[in-house]
């Protein structure tokens, strides 16, 4: 189980993420909400190690991952929400630097490398560089090598992102599938739908603190809203997008 | 066995191992090139002159010691011998600088190399090891490239009955040179260092990108000095105690040294070449330990922001680019291509290595100019004071406008090229105005309104404003040449690096030296003095410059912009069928 505690983060004393606490169990699919900067990627940031954090316990198997970090880092998959990539390596070699860096033996990384490009769909580029892939494509290289040592945590920072249909709906089943076979996936994510429809619960963020955290069903039912987007927009205090459109056809038509 | 190590490269090592190969791969990549492994042609260029310019230098060397060898006195052998080891050592030295401050902004992990690696499980202290090692073994692999030949060559073709062909002066000077080498790469790599610990974070980017600038520039200055360093042999017996504070000799004593020499001040010199590259390795390490934490913060959470401009600059240069550039598509690309000059790093990097390289020129002019019998100070003006003083717009334009017309070719975020593509329609010829007003703006009008005053200075108000003129009618014309087949927008296409074979750039440039530069220069110098000669030069360079300028209008409007370079076919067909 990973357990997060009052986690703080600040930047020149101004809290980007303050008290943030939640937990994924084994099997579960933990949706991540938030406007535009409530806090999403700093945690992410904080989960994955790029930052530490002010202040706050992280704990993965009852263990303060600041004990081992890399030991947690070994157990985690991560998609970036923008597609950090070295442009220059080609698809196969970023996810054998990838299998390499996490001590993948070749007898079981060429085979699992070669099986993930070919079920993604991008075998016929796997010799391309990275500067050339669309944005699907690296979506697509980068879920590959988050799935490849076949971790315990998936942390997902808009995986759908670039994904053409059919991509997005084998995704969408292939986190079903892995939360199945017991794997913790902590996805954070613009798409409500989505998030409605695979995630078992949520967290919704705003101004950098926990303004909901429960089941979707849960929260639909205490706020008393028919959709997930409701309760969102409830939570999150959006303005009316009506009156923001009129605004925005004014501005352009001025 | 064969097979094993055939292998072994394929099978995944430890994670320190994997990362350290990692690094050093990423070595030979550049964001400017669109093409992986295009390097390898640029590399094989420099190699194919460096082979054919070490023929030359071996037989030259040949024949200069087989002429010592003939003078029954060994001292001018020795002295000769002394002065080319301190000439290979400072050389291998230089060339290393100027590869540190090219690898400058790769010296230290950056956001790319975090982002790319997070998730996996790394430690930052990983990442930083793992990086210096790579730096390390990727400077070693060029120090050992850099110094090996001299090494070997210089031995060989000196030996003779005052000193016989042998290992150990191969390995002495090999030893003493790539140390001489380490010891700049350490040191080098150790100030960087220090910047990063002493500044603060949004002032770092700054300030280190305008040390590598300066150092580029002092690295380039130096290199025809060290040219000379071969011709000093008379000055090798003196030992002066500024030689002290010289780091070459003291490798050179250290080289002198492992040859058996025990006089005390060549055992002092190398004394302290030893301790100055011991200090210099431990200084950078320790600037690595240090900065790792700080580092890293730095570089994820401190996202460089370009300076704000105030009010009223931003008034002044819309006014300016009003007056300037009257249509708004043309504005708006001269804004792209200014603003991008300005933020991006890399271009202005090699903006300022081509800076460095016409300051160089300029530098070595006077200094050579001082140092010769007939120069009786800047008051007397001689032909050469004439020449050198129209040299300088002259030596600045080339560079600059060269510099300028390289770097329109390296792009700058390829893929968002689309925002000008689909607008291009009846702007075309906007878009590329822009690139001619940036190049008068950003390098013709800035270098007559700099040296300008220069001339003046050296030749009085007269003859400083006729050499300036038809500098600058030589200059436009150098800039209508440059823009004449220039079928893009600034930063906008791909970019594939050694299309032409590098000797022949070389050449070109070596050209262009000659005839824009020297020639130009000498018939400025004559003309500055001789009023028909001066109104008969203006009027024809003028007249030259209309006619450019007029085909390269009629050039562009019959092109199209390109978005994509495009390898040379391997054939040419002649086109007979063609007018």
């Amino acid at each position: 189980m990973l357990e997060v505690h009052g986690l703080v983060k600040r930047y020149n004393r101004i809290p980007a993420v303050n008290g943030v606490s939640f937990t994924i169990a084994p099997g579960e699919v933990l949706g991540y909400l938030g406007p535009n900067g409530a806090g999403k990627s700093t945690t992410v940031k904080i989960l994955t190690g790029l930052i530490e954090p002010t202040e706050g316990r992280i704990l993965f198997g009852g263990q303060d991952v600041r004990n081992d970090f890399t030991a947690f880092q070994r157990r985690l998959g991560y998609v970036p929400e923008e597609a950090h990539l070295y442009p220059h390596l080609t698809g196969r070699e970023y996810l054998q630097l990838v299998g390499r860096l996490r001590e993948l033996p070749r007898r079981i990384l060429d085979p699992r490398m070669d099986h993930l490009l070919r079920l993604f769909g991008l075998w016929e580029d796997r010799h391309s560089p990275l500067a050339s892939y669309s944005k699907g494509m690296r979506q697509k290289i980068l879920l590959s090598g988050a799935l490849i040592h076949n971790p315990e945590l998936l942390i997902l920072d808009e995986p759908f992102s670039g994904l053409d249909v059919n991509t997005a709906l084998m995704l969408r089943a292939l986190l079903r599938g892995l939360a199945g076979a017991g794997k913790m996936i902590f996805y954070s994510s613009h798409l409500l739908e989505v998030v409605e429809k695979i995630c078992s619960s949520v967290v919704i963020l705003r101004k950098g603190e926990v303004a909901a955290n429960g089941r979707v069903e849960q929260l639909r039912y205490m706020m008393s809203q028919a959709s997930l987007e409701g309760v969102f927009a409830q939570l999150t205090q959006q303005g009316d997008p009506e009156t923001r459109v009129r605004e925005i056809m004014d501005a352009i038509s001025a | 066995m064969r097979s094993q190590v055939q292998e072994w490269p394929e099978e995944t090592h430890r994670t320190g191992f994997e990362l350290r190969r990692h690094f050093f791969r990423r070595f030979f990549d550049s964001d400017l090139v669109s093409t992986p492994g295009q390097w390898r042609t640029v590399a094989g260029g420099l190699i194919a002159i460096v082979a054919s310019s070490s023929i030359i230098v071996t037989q030259e060397y040949f024949g200069k010691y087989r002429r010592l060898l003939e003078i029954d006195s060994p001292e001018p052998y020795r002295l000769a011998m002394i002065a080319d080891h301190l000439f290979f050592i400072t050389l291998g030295m230089c060339l290393t600088g100027l590869f540190t401050c090219l690898q400058w902004g790769s010296l230290f992990p950056g956001l790319r190399d975090y982002l790319a690696l997070a998730g996996l499980p790394l430690r930052p202290r990983d990442i930083f090891t793992a990086k210096f090692a790579a730096l390390v073994a990727f400077a070693g692999a060029f120090i050992v490239a850099v110094n090996a030949l001299p090494s070997a060559m210089l031995p060989a073709v000196s030996a003779g009955r005052h000193q016989v062909l042998g290992g150990p002066s191969m390995l002495t000077l090999f030893l003493s040179a790539a140390t001489a080498s380490f010891f700049l790469f350490f040191a080098l790599v150790a100030f960087q260092g220090l910047l990063l610990n002493l500044l603060p974070g949004n002032l770092f980017p700054r300030v280190s990108l305008l040390v590598q600038g300066l150092l580029v520039t002092a690295l380039l200055c130096a290199l025809p000095f060290v040219l000379a360093i071969p011709g000093t042999h008379a000055a090798m017996t003196t030992r002066p105690d500024a030689a002290l504070w010289w780091p070459p000799v003291w490798f050179l004593g250290l080289d002198q040294w492992l040859l058996g020499n025990r006089e005390p001040y060549v055992s002092r010199l190398a004394a302290r070449a030893l301790i100055a590259s011991a200090t210099a390795a431990l200084a950078a390490l320790l600037g690595y330990v240090w900065s790792f934490h700080r580092h890293r913060i730095r570089v994820i959470e401190m996202p460089f922001e370009p300076g704000r401009e105030t009010a009223w600059i931003r008034k002044l240069r819309d006014a300016a680019a009003g007056l300037t550039a009257p249509r708004s598509p043309e504005r708006a690309a001269l804004g792209f291509i200014g603003k991008t000059l300005a933020r991006s790093q890399q271009h202005r990097l090699v903006l300022t290595v081509f800076t460095a390289i016409a300051a160089a020129i300029v530098f070595n002019g006077f200094v050579t100019l001082m140092t010769e019998r007939g120069f009786h100070g800047f008051s007397v003006r001689t032909f050469a004071l004439r020449q050198l003083a129209a040299s300088v717009p002259l030596s600045l334009t080339l560079f600059l406008l060269a510099g300028y017309r390289y770097l329109f070719r390296l792009p700058v975020e390829l893929r968002a090229n689309w925002v000008f593509k689909v607008n291009e329609g009846g702007n075309r010829l906007d878009f590329l105005r822009a690139a001619h007003r940036t190049l008068f703006w950003a390098a013709v009008a800035p270098v007559m309104l700099l040296t300008g005053p220069v001339l003046v200075a050296l030749l009085g108000w007269r003859e400083g404003v006729c050499a300036l003129i038809p500098a600058f009618l030589a200059a436009m014309i150098l800039m209508e040449m440059l823009l004449f087949r220039f079928d893009r927008i600034p930063f906008t296409s791909s970019y594939l690096p050694g299309q032409r074979p590098l000797i022949e750039t070389v050449m070109i440039y070596g050209a262009a030296v000659v005839f824009y530069i020297s020639a130009t220069s000498a018939v400025i110098a004559s003309a500055v003095t001789d009023w028909p000669g001066f109104l008969m030069l203006c009027g024809a360079l003028l007249a030259v410059w209309a006619h450019l300028s007029k085909a390269r209008i009629e050039v562009w409007e019959a092109g199209r912009l390109e978005y994509e370079e495009t390898e040379e076919p391997l054939v040419h067909a002649l086109d007979l069928n063609k007018d």
